[in-house]
């Protein structure tokens, strides 16, 4: 979005129309893609057709919890089911971890939880915007000291500096059977079961089918919210250097690529070779909603049965709420970082000893404050009000008919105690 | 020999003395070289005896898979079918890469061993008082500033030198612009900035600085110009200096990644500290697919991935970056040898 | 042959006498030249320019707009900043005080021993092994659960250790490999053989010991050169950024207790695209950079060239 604002990505909003995007894609995936490929009312990219519920999604061990008899996980569980099910899953004789995440993952976690939204209150009065209130709500310091006793002491999640900040080395871990439950995506679940660090590959070995071994769903959340699920997919965009007819010649051809019958193609082909459905299957997920392909018997169900291909269909489906960048407009001034407040996370995770999570946290509120004394945004404050209530009016929209008891117990005094009070 | 007492060696406590520093010594080396003995080991090792929590030092079941699959990765053996993912971060043999960066790193050192050893000569012989002092802080002068400061207006300057602009200007008054130089997306853009090291610039000063001047003065009266002094009597004084200089800057080069990184695009013309990185990042990323990439039904290639994919791969490829530095060494370990012979024989 | 010259004596100037002085300034010239202009451009110039882009709000497409000192004022009031000088500092204190001695010392025994030993030695004490090696490595082995220091801790009877966890211990880790490093030693050594023996034969008549021996001939022998690295690791020490990033994470966890200067300029200043204030920061750290650098030469004035 940034590089069309900056003048680096034509404008191909005709374009758009004439293939008739809009009506090909399903309804809320239209309507997702649409709000963040878009300025003003003018596209700058074509999608790739194929999209993952990339953010907030988790994979676990459906044999091992079946083993233990414990309860599985459904698309909008709790921290407490999680947190139940990471200790059920905890067996140090056989080696095994319930669950095991990176070391961000506690903010991430504070997210699911409306950290995002609660945490910042607009100030238009003020020469940067935004501001943070961390230590008012006893909530956070609630959720910290519950995640680090899951942590720490029950010890049913795994987090480790030298394992890095990325899935990679937890993937290997889930991979060799050391941890139950990760964060991945999407793409680390259906891997081709020819290439032998793919799930697929983990299942054939261990002689398990596939759909009785792994089963996905959303990352918990709390207080009745969902973080709407970010979709991911592949944008194509251009130069604006080109002229329109070689717009329409690279979007015709992205078009059949992939979503015309150059996908077919494409998937016939890997049948060809492959004759696995789960080859074939490995994306299944796609904006025009399509699962079956021309020269391909069977569907993503074969591959991966029934319940998963419904499970991620549903995670899809969760709503994505109003995004910021949309309503502001673009800060053209350096902004101030969230790394003091990312800093005593890192602390309440890396260390087991005693904390006081409170203190801790107003620590990083009051660096975080300390800091932002220096930054001056560049939208002036008439301007942001005015952009600030509309954004405002449709979060409250949004949470009011998505989330009803969030929107009771937490939204709505947030709303009404910290925001519209400012931005009236 | 020389701190020890040359009367009375036979006397049982220095005898003692002397056993211990040598015991104490060799066990000094066993403990430095135990990294590398570990990462040849590892590199032996099935990935799986890797991740198991008693370590291992001598893997059980030893396996050469790491080995092999590196060496197909490596040698682009297409028969193997093996993944078109791999096929594409390794467009070219691997013998390009190693090429590259044998180019970049030798041709730094040809240029910047004369051009820097000359320049610390004067410094330290031709010229006096302040005008020795003052090129003696403009040359050392920028090591006290972090490199980061000038990744970016080095980076514009690669492009468009002299202009650190993204685009060169155009001549005021004219549509063209002005003539500028690029080196970036060459070899040269990793060579020219590294022709003049100032830490080779320090040592190679420090070392001047401790021959006698009264060499230099005698040489002088014999007549001859000072390019020939320098090139007859105090080159083959200072050949261990260059050979410490050779090798560190050799390493320095050798390793570079960020560089060569931001300002090298065409995959041809890259080095290996970039390929490897590449790869360790494809080693070490869980199975990621997306509706191009080919199959692998090749059973041998597949054993081979099962048993290379961890830890193990990731030694083989480490231990294949330092692998030149090592020749290196042992290179100009000769050379400081020869000159501690030369000078040190009594 | 004669005698070699110890640290400070010199027998007139080595600058050539005034009636020569007409082809050899042309010479001298000559020979400072190349070095000369290619470190203005690329030494030099692109800190100039760093300079002026600390006073802008430096954005890489668009032209920077003049802010004076409004960076540096950000920067000052950022408690962050200066938790990332306070871990720079200890940074490379413990880097200094752990590994510099080292090699030294190693250099000097090295000495002792015969000449083919000496070779042999030579070869594997110092024998380097590559910066990604030994990130690899050194993960591996610090990883809690199944790396080889942990092994080692708990069979000795110690506690679990969290190793790059722990906030408090973690820069000792980060400096523990560093320790193992005897690189430098080969420069010792190339300095330490240009002794002649005769010096420790006259030492030893008048009845020095071992270590006094070390004390009053190797060591000042050793001087300028010690001097000249321990400048190098204090200026390197203090910017030290590639190790403790690959190691720990980019921002230096845990919670930031890893997290240097330039870590810090990285990011959260290049990563969030805050260029004026990254080139800022640099030239803060350089500026106390150039401060102890002066400080320390002045208390072993060494060079009389500075």
């Amino acid at each position: 979005m940034n590089a069309f604002v900056q003048g680096m990505l034509a404008d191909i909003t005709p374009l758009i129309s004439k293939y008739k995007l809009q009506e090909r894609c399903l309804p809320h995936l239209w309507a997702n893609w649409s709000q963040n490929s878009q300025v003003d009312g003018k596209y700058f990219c074509y999608p790739l057709n194929e999209y993952s519920p990339d953010v907030g999604t988790m994979i676990y061990r459906k044999d091992l919890i079946a083993e233990k008899g414990l309860k599985e996980p459904q698309v909008g569980w709790s921290w407490e089911e999680a947190a139940e099910l990471f200790k059920g899953l905890t067996d140090s004789a056989a080696g095994i971890t319930g669950a095991g995440f990176p070391t961000w993952f506690l903010p991430y976690h504070m997210a699911f939880h409306g950290w995002d939204i609660l945490t910042q209150p607009p100030v238009p009065a003020q020469p940067w915007h935004w501001t943070r209130d961390i230590t008012s709500d006893p909530r956070w310091v609630e959720l910290a000291d519950n995640y680090r006793k899951v942590l720490h002491e029950d010890k049913a999640i795994l987090s480790d500096v030298a394992l890095g900040g990325g899935d990679e080395e937890y993937f290997k871990l889930f991979h060799a059977g050391q941890i139950a439950v990760g964060r991945f995506n999407y793409w680390s679940m259906f891997g081709r079961p020819t290439e032998p660090t793919s799930l697929s590959a983990m299942a054939d070995r261990v002689g398990t089918p596939y759909p009785d071994m792994f089963g996905a769903v959303s990352v918990p959340s709390g207080d009745g919210y969902q973080m709407g699920n970010g979709v991911m997919w592949g944008p194509v965009s251009y130069s604006p250097n080109q002229t329109a007819e070689q717009h329409d010649m690279g979007v015709s051809l992205v078009d059949w690529m992939f979503f015309d019958i150059g996908l077919d193609m494409t998937k016939a082909g890997i049948w060809e070779v492959a004759k696995d459905p789960r080859a074939v299957f490995s994306a299944f997920l796609y904006m025009t909603g399509k699962q079956g392909y021309e020269g391909v018997p069977g569907s993503a169900v074969d591959a991966w049965g029934q319940e998963l291909v419904d499970r991620w269909l549903e995670i899809g489906k969760i709503p994505v709420e109003p995004q910021r960048d949309v309503f502001f407009p673009a800060e053209q001034n350096p902004a101030p970082s969230n790394q003091a407040i990312d800093d005593q996370f890192s602390l309440m995770v890396s260390d087991p000893a005693a904390m006081d999570v409170a203190a801790m946290l107003k620590k990083g509120e009051d660096d975080w404050l300390a800091a932002v004394a220096g930054f001056a945004s560049s939208t002036s404050e008439a301007d942001f009000k005015a952009a600030a209530q509309e954004y405002f009016a449709a979060l409250d929209d949004f949470i009011k008919t998505n989330y009803s008891e969030f929107y009771a117990n937490r939204f709505k005094p947030f709303y009404e105690g910290k925001v519209l009070p400012n931005i009236s | 020999m020389s701190l020890f007492p040359q009367v009375g060696r036979i006397q049982p406590k220095l005898r003692i003395a002397w056993w211990a520093l040598t015991i104490s010594l060799c066990l000094g080396v066993l403990l430095h070289l135990f990294p590398f003995y570990y990462m040849m080991a590892l590199s032996f090792t099935p990935a799986a005896e890797t991740l198991s929590p008693t370590p291992v030092f001598f893997p059980r079941q030893p396996t050469a898979a790491a080995w092999r699959l590196v060496w197909v990765m490596a040698a682009r053996d297409m028969t193997l079918g093996f993944s078109e993912r791999a096929a594409t971060l390794l467009k070219y043999p691997f013998y390009v890469y190693f090429g590259n960066s044998l180019f970049m790193t030798l041709m730094t050192l040809a240029l910047s061993l004369p051009i820097t050893s000359l320049a610390a000569y004067a410094n330290s012989k031709l010229l006096r008082g302040r005008s020795a002092r003052w090129t003696f802080l403009f040359f050392i002068g920028t090591m006290m500033i972090p490199g980061v400061v000038t990744l970016i207006p080095s980076f514009l300057l690669t492009r468009n030198f002299p202009f650190p602009l993204p685009v060169a200007p155009n001549i005021p008054g004219t549509d063209r612009q002005f003539p500028f130089i690029r080196i970036w997306d060459t070899p040269w853009a990793v060579i020219i900035p590294g022709v003049f090291n100032a830490f080779n610039f320090l040592m190679f000063k420090g070392f001047f600085d401790t021959i006698p001047d009264s060499i230099i003065q005698a040489a002088r009266v014999d007549g001859g110009s000072e390019f020939n002094i320098f090139r007859r009597i105090v080159f083959p004084m200072s050949v261990p200096v260059f050979a410490v200089c050779a090798w560190l800057q050799f390493g320095g080069v050798w390793e570079s990644y960020l560089w060569p990184l931001l300002t090298i695009q065409d995959a041809h013309k890259q080095p290996v500290t970039v390929v490897i990185a590449r790869l360790v990042q494809e080693f070490t990323r869980s199975s990621v697919t997306g509706p191009n990439t080919g199959v692998i039904d090749n059973p041998q290639l597949r054993k081979m991935l099962e048993a290379g994919l961890s830890w193990n791969g990731l030694m083989v490829l480490g231990l294949l970056q330092t692998f030149p530095i090592f020749v290196m060494f042992i290179i100009c370990r000769e050379y400081l040898m020869k000159g501690i012979r030369i000078r040190g024989l009594r | 042959m004669q005698e070699p010259l110890l640290a400070g004596e010199s027998i007139g100037t080595a600058a050539p006498p005034r009636e020569l002085s007409r082809r050899s300034r042309i010479e001298r010239i000559l020979f400072v030249l190349p070095a000369f202009l290619f470190h203005l451009s690329w030494g030099w110039y692109p800190v100039i320019v760093a300079f002026y882009l600390s006073f802008t709000n430096s954005r890489l497409m668009k032209p920077p707009d003049f802010v004076g000192w409004d960076n540096y004022n950000r920067l000052w009031h950022d408690p962050l900043v200066a938790k990332a000088f306070q871990v720079t500092f200890t940074y490379a204190a413990l880097s200094i005080v752990l590994t510099f001695v080292m090699p030294i010392l190693v250099a000097i025994l090295l000495m002792e021993m015969p000449k083919h030993v000496m070779r042999w030695m030579m070869l594997l004490w110092f024998l380097p092994l590559s910066g990604i090696a030994s990130t690899i490595l050194w993960r591996y082995m610090y990883n809690t659960r199944y790396g080889l220091l942990q092994y080692v801790f708990t069979h000795l009877g110690f506690p679990e250790q969290r190793f790059l966890n722990d906030a408090r211990l973690v820069l000792f880790w980060l400096i523990f490999p560093g320790i193992l490093f005897f690189g430098p030693g080969l420069i010792y050594m190339a300095a330490l053989q240009s002794i002649p023996t005769s010096y420790y034969e006259a030492a030893e008549i008048e009845g020095a010991s071992f270590w006094r021996k070390i004390w009053t001939i190797s060591l000042p022998r050793l001087r300028p050169i010690i001097v000249m690295m321990l400048t190098f690791a204090i200026i390197g020490g203090l910017q030290e950024f590639s190790w403790p990033q690959i190691m720990t994470s980019p921002t230096g966890e845990p919670g930031g207790a890893a997290r240097t200067v330039v870590m810090f300029i990285y990011q959260p200043l290049w990563g969030m695209m805050r260029l004026g204030d990254a080139t800022a920061l640099a030239v803060m750290l350089f500026v106390v950079i150039m401060v102890i650098t002066i400080v320390y030469r002045t208390i072993f004035k060494e060079d009389p060239d500075v």
